[in-house]
């Protein structure tokens, strides 16, 4: 099976915020879901895995190989990663921006019959047709946010490493888009490991969660058995009831009283 | 190799290989060592004796035992070039050399010359029939219209034209450079006259021509020196004030047209063509301002009123009404290093020292009133006997 | 999907129609400015002139050796210029990017200044002067780049050093200019702006081969070019090093203009202007974008000479040079891009 092994990685940026030694695993199929506080540490967990950031100590593994011992362009043909800040650019259209996904794969100047397909297919999934004309300028950030997806999914990685993929979405499209990406890592065994604000949708959607704070993981494990009130309020010091309900699943909320 | 060390690695080879590259042009140079080494400013330096003539007689002379052709000669830029037969076609490049050409009854053989070519008149005239053509301005001569005429020989002025040497030799024509704008002073010009003379076996003619035009500049300095006159401080300007105060400095032929003239140049501690700043002016205080430019009379009285209400007015000159401006054919004489510098330097003679030659009143010669004394100069004098 | 499938498609035969409708546009210029000049020649004249076959060997001579170097040498070095613009411009992710910004023209003077300081001859010959004006060019894009990486290697350090590196440059230029002004009898500047008066064959086979480098390396980069241009860390997903891509085509831009600048001065616009109307014609892919610009920089630029032609034939004030006709020329199209930039 295949899967992502982190051991002792540690970061810490100029301002001495950073990741103390984190140790865990991340296998396909299964999606994971990191949540934490803001400035826990998750976006930069999930760049350390996307080799943008380089850790201090500690070591990635892919499958059995090191993430530094990977050429830029094998990293590129395997992970897909997505972040919050909006990519400049000139004026693209929806789709040309998505085709460039493709370049990792691309040995030919031009794209073959496959890129093609596989550049229609991933903006069916995420049913950007109607949109894929447009400037990238004139989308809305929820729009936007889909065409991110379909551009990673386009690239065809075994690896999602999605740094809060709902955010600037309603919720109809959130719990699309977590089902597309849900479906997508089952069919095609993929690794999946998003960064979550949301512990409602972390406990929908993932198979395994991980709590962070202040850099460190205070717990890790399917989402019934670490979304603990006395978990959630360490992490997030709020206080919260969770109650299990047969057709809602898990409910977390908060205890204002 | 850490990134950094394999981006210095990218931009060293980057130099390295600009430094081929650069290289490899040279390669392609022509060599400047066509001949001898080249410096633009050689001059021959024949000292402003009477024994002058003597010697320039004896220079040619030895010269004219050679047999008709081909000739080979050396050119103002050092070059060694081989005339194979007479030249039947020339193009001059430059208004000076197409007069040292017509000096030396060589107008015959003329085909081509610049816009600003208007002496002798036949030129005009020729020009005119279409049986002289127009190659173009001064700086920059229409390349195609000199290979349609076909020439047999260009004369081109060092300073102006070198660089045109390189292009001339790939179209295959010959070439000859003469001092022109590089002479600083007659005997310069008379070494162009010489060199162009040598290329058509006219020598003895050159000879007549130097020898009349070396004892028109004595007859200036004996005068002057018989009349014991003083130095005047002069300032030329070679443009209007609002392009800049631009002047000529030592070893310029100017300059040695002042010289001849009986003054002193102020812009002499510059060497070539200088801009002189206000203060220089200022503080040399010229006895006399000259302009020479191309302009008609009414834009010339007005350059002139310029100045005397300008920052120039603490001046000597601009004081005593001692400012002249030279146009159209005053001008050309004194800009051209040709045989009419000798015109010059009697205009410019008789403008500083009318108490010698008489009051200069030449319809080219711009002043604004007539000046009261203005042979009293306060400034250099030479003993007075 | 039909309509994207198609969509693919369509976008390579876009491309290829405007391709050879350039390509004839560029053979047309070619033809015309062979037979324009102090001397009209016809057309039919001009091709038995290319074909060998033209008895009259003046106007063989004029055609071939003065009127084909010429034209020879504005068509590469339009191209030139071009091509180092859409590098520049998506390096540094600003369309009001063009190649002068790395320093080059600055170190292309001022080298050409101290040349002539310490040998005055060397003004005398223009493979000299040539060859430094290129050796000063890169020099100073060494500066540039080497003070780029080493504040980070950014899209923005790159155009900060370039300004700086420039203003250096200029300042020493300028001092010396002046003091190598006194010595010549000419304006030093004249040398700078521009001109295709007398371009040696020699100097035709140097642009020529810089320019056939230049472009298929170019090419080669096009898609790092096109990852580039939606942030340093899309590249890194897109496999490519953002500052290898950044290094690499500076180095290609820098060289194909220095040989521009070391030929004719500088000639400025093409490198800014003509990238943008590409994308106009044909949309953002690099792919696309380069061998378009390279095409219609030489159109342009060697439209622009013929004008030069033309004017100074009308005007007699002896030629203009190249350089002050497509400044001219470009202000109001820049002056309209800035204004479509500051509205969106």
């Amino acid at each position: 099976m295949f899967c992502i092994k982190v051991e002792g990685l540690a970061f810490k940026y100029k301002g001495g915020f950073g990741l103390g030694k984190v140790s865990l695993r991340f296998c396909e199929s299964e999606i994971t879901a990191i949540l934490g506080p803001n400035g826990a540490g998750k976006t930069t967990f999930l760049k350390c895995l996307a080799r943008i950031l380089k850790p201090l100590e500690g070591v990635v593994y892919i499958g059995n190989k090191e993430l530094w011992s990977l050429s830029l362009n094998e990293v590129a043909k395997s992970i897909g990663f997505s972040e919050v800040e909006v990519p400049q650019g000139f004026n693209v259209k929806v789709v040309d921006f998505i085709s460039t996904s493709r370049y990792p794969h691309m040995r030919t100047f031009w794209e073959t019959e496959n890129d093609v397909k596989q550049i229609i297919e991933s903006i069916k999934r995420l049913k950007l047709e109607s949109l894929s004309q447009r400037k990238l300028e004139e989308l809305s950030s929820g729009e936007f946010q889909r065409v991110i997806i379909a551009k990673i999914l386009a690239k065809n990685p075994k690896i999602l490493l999605l740094d809060e993929p709902t955010l600037h979405l309603d919720i109809k499209y959130q719990l699309e888009i977590l089902k597309t990406i849900s479906e997508i890592t089952k069919e095609k065994k993929l690794v999946t490991i998003i960064t979550l604000h949301d512990l409602k949708l972390a406990s929908l959607f993932a198979d395994k969660v991980v709590l962070l704070k202040n850099g460190k993981v205070v717990a890790f494990g399917k989402p019934n058995e670490v979304l603990t009130p006395e978990n959630i309020e360490r992490v997030y010091e709020v206080k919260v009831k969770v109650i299990r309900d047969k057709e809602a699943g898990m409910i977390i909320t908060p205890l204002i009283k | 190799m850490s990134p950094i060390k394999a981006n210095l690695a990218i931009i060293i080879a980057a130099l390295v290989l600009g430094l081929i590259l650069g290289a490899s042009l040279t390669y392609f140079a022509v060599p400047l060592k066509e001949g001898t080494t080249t410096t633009l400013t050689t001059t021959i330096t024949l000292k402003q004796t009477p024994s002058t003539i003597i010697k320039t007689k004896t220079v040619l002379a030895t010269t004219t035992i050679k047999p008709e052709y081909p000739i080979t000669i050396v050119d103002a830029l050092g070059r060694i070039v081989v005339i194979k037969e007479e030249p039947k076609r020339i193009v001059t490049l430059s208004p000076a050399i197409t007069e040292d050409v017509f000096a030396l009854g060589l107008g015959k053989y003329v085909v081509g010359v610049d816009s600003f070519s208007n002496y002798p008149p036949e030129v005009v005239k020729l020009k005119k029939e279409g049986r002289i053509a127009d190659v173009g301005g001064y700086w920059q001569p229409d390349l195609e219209k000199i290979v349609e005429l076909n020439p047999d020989l260009i004369l081109a002025d060092a300073g102006a034209h070198a660089k045109l040497r390189e292009k001339f030799m790939e179209l295959g024509l010959t070439v000859v450079y003469i001092k022109g704008g590089s002479a600083s002073s007659l005997e310069d010009i008379l070494s162009d006259l010489g060199l162009i003379a040598q290329i058509f076996h006219v020598e003895e003619k050159a000879e007549e021509v130097s020898k009349e035009l070396l004892a028109q500049i004595q007859d200036v300095e004996e005068k002057l020196a018989r009349a014991n006159a003083t130095k005047a401080k002069v300032l030329v300007l070679l443009g209007p004030p609002s392009w800049g105060y631009w002047s000529a400095g030592s070893g310029t032929f100017i300059n040695y047209v002042i010289n001849v003239a009986g003054g002193v140049n102020i812009a002499a501690k510059y060497h070539g063509w200088v801009k002189l700043s206000l203060e220089d002016i200022v503080s040399e205080n010229p006895d006399v301002i000259i302009v020479s430019l191309m302009a008609s009379s009414e834009e010339a009285k007005k350059v002139i009123e310029n100045i005397m209400s300008s920052e120039l007015a603490s001046t000597n000159a601009v004081k005593k009404g001692n400012v002249f401006v030279l146009i159209n054919e005053a001008n050309d004489v004194l800009m051209r290093p040709g045989p009419r510098i000798v015109e010059a330097s009697k205009i410019m003679a008789q403008i500083l020292h009318s108490e010698v030659f008489g009051e200069i009143s030449r319809n080219d010669v711009i002043k604004l009133s007539p000046t009261l004394s203005h042979n009293t100069y306060v400034g250099e004098s030479i003993a007075i006997a | 999907m039909y309509n994207l499938k198609h969509y693919f498609k369509s976008k390579k035969k876009k491309f290829f129609i405007t391709l050879s409708l350039l390509i004839i546009s560029l053979v047309f210029t070619l033809i015309i400015s062979l037979s324009v000049g102090s001397l009209s020649i016809s057309i039919d004249k001009v091709f038995l002139a290319l074909t060998g076959s033209l008895q009259d060997k003046r106007l063989s001579h004029i055609i071939l050796d003065i009127r084909l170097s010429r034209t020879l040498a504005s068509i590469f070095i339009g191209a030139s210029l071009a091509v180092s613009g859409v590098l520049i411009q998506s390096v540094t992710r600003n369309a009001l990017a063009e190649p002068f910004l790395l320093g080059l023209s600055s170190g292309a003077l001022a080298f050409m200044a101290l040349a002539v300081l310490i040998i005055p001859s060397a003004i005398l010959s223009i493979h000299y002067m040539s060859a430094i004006a290129f050796i000063g060019a890169l020099a100073a894009f060494a500066l540039t780049l080497m003070l780029s990486e080493a504040v980070g290697g950014s899209a923005t350090s790159l155009i900060l050093a370039g300004i700086a590196v420039t203003s250096g440059f200029s300042g020493i230029s300028s001092l010396l200019a002046f003091i190598v002004q006194a010595k010549l009898n000419r304006p030093f500047l004249i040398l700078l702006l521009g001109s295709l008066a007398q371009i040696l064959k020699a100097q035709v086979i140097m642009l020529a081969s810089v320019f056939t480098v230049g472009f298929i390396a170019s090419i080669a980069l096009a898609k790092r070019l096109n990852a580039i241009m939606f942030g340093d860390e899309q590249s890194l997903q897109l496999g490519y090093n953002p500052r290898t891509t950044r290094l690499i085509s500076s180095l290609l831009a820098a060289l194909l203009t220095s040989v521009s600048v070391a030929v004719a001065g500088i000639i400025g616009f093409i490198g800014l202007v003509v990238p943008h109307i590409a994308r106009l014609l044909i949309g953002n892919d690099n792919r696309f974008v380069i061998p378009l610009s390279a095409l219609l920089g030489s159109i342009v630029l060697c439209l622009s000479d013929i004008s030069v032609r033309l004017a100074s034939e009308g005007l007699a004030i002896g030629e203009i040079p190249v350089g002050a006709v497509t400044s001219a020329l470009g202000a109001p199209f820049f002056a309209y891009l800035l204004m479509a930039k500051v509205k969106s």
